[in-house]
């Protein structure tokens, strides 16, 4: 199968290849299939989830782990059961990512990661309740290296 | 705004067609019960907040895309130099 996408062109992929978000995203409920493509080989930090039931949707996801270690998401029973695992840690977690023309100006939503079970290519994006992750946090509170703020107060949170 | 005290089963009525019911109290939170016409639309506020942050980021130009991939790239090369060079 193929998909014109903005970044890319024409890319070939195959159903394998697709994450299923049985109740879509927020906002985005009848769009249940996406790919993941990496905009560079070998550096997952960044990823563009392509819808492919429309091409015009796409989301700019980054790794949590790669700008923040410390993010420790907690599942609820009910949502580690909808992704069959056991664990909160067996999951993959990416993180929508709002571009500003500054990237350090970029915010990350850590409070509604698209979880996604590797092994079964199937995902759900959740609200972390009782978290102090909120809906945009400036990416510089994090990258900045002379900061001592690594983004765990609400410093960089306008939630 | 209007701040009441309720306890379990009692309830408030919002105009003619509107009643929440206090359910259960506990220390994590408290159910309730919502009694209204079906053309109301009831829905955590979490989840209409979920929804905008969502709708705000989709599909940035292309050309944000690569910078911002290319910025990302310097900054997890340069921590790993940092991390290398105390390493040593």
């Amino acid at each position: 199968m193929t998909i014109h996408t903005d970044y890319y062109g024409e890319v070939e992929y195959e159903k394998e290849d697709l994450v299923f978000f049985a109740d879509g995203l927020f906002g985005f409920p009848e769009l249940r299939y996406y790919l993941p493509l990496y905009l560079e080989d070998g550096d997952e930090s960044v990823i563009l989830m392509q819808s492919t039931e429309n091409p015009d949707i796409s989301f700019v996801t980054m790794n949590p782990m790669s700008f923040y270690p410390d993010y420790q998401p907690c599942l609820k029973p009910e949502e580690l059961s909808i992704l069959s695992a056991q664990d909160s840690g067996d999951l993959s977690y990416y993180v929508i990512c709002v571009m500003k023309e500054d990237y350090l100006d970029n915010t990350v939503n850590l409070k509604c990661p698209l979880v996604i079970n590797p092994g079964t290519r199937t995902g759900m994006q959740v609200i972390l309740e009782g978290s102090h992750y909120g809906f945009q946090h400036r990416l510089g509170s994090f990258v900045n290296a002379d900061s001592e703020n690594r983004g765990d107060t609400d410093a960089g949170s306008t939630t | 705004m209007l701040v009441l005290r309720r306890k379990k089963n009692e309830s408030i009525l919002i105009g003619n067609d509107i009643r929440i019911t206090i359910l259960e109290c506990a220390s994590d939170g408290i159910r309730i019960a919502i009694d209204a016409p079906k053309q109301i639309s009831i829905i955590r506020e979490e989840l209409s907040q979920a929804e905008l942050a969502n709708k705000s980021a989709i599909s940035p130009a292309s050309s944000s895309v690569r910078s911002f991939q290319a910025a990302m790239a310097r900054h997890t090369q340069n921590t790993d130099a940092s991390m290398s060079a105390q390493s040593e």
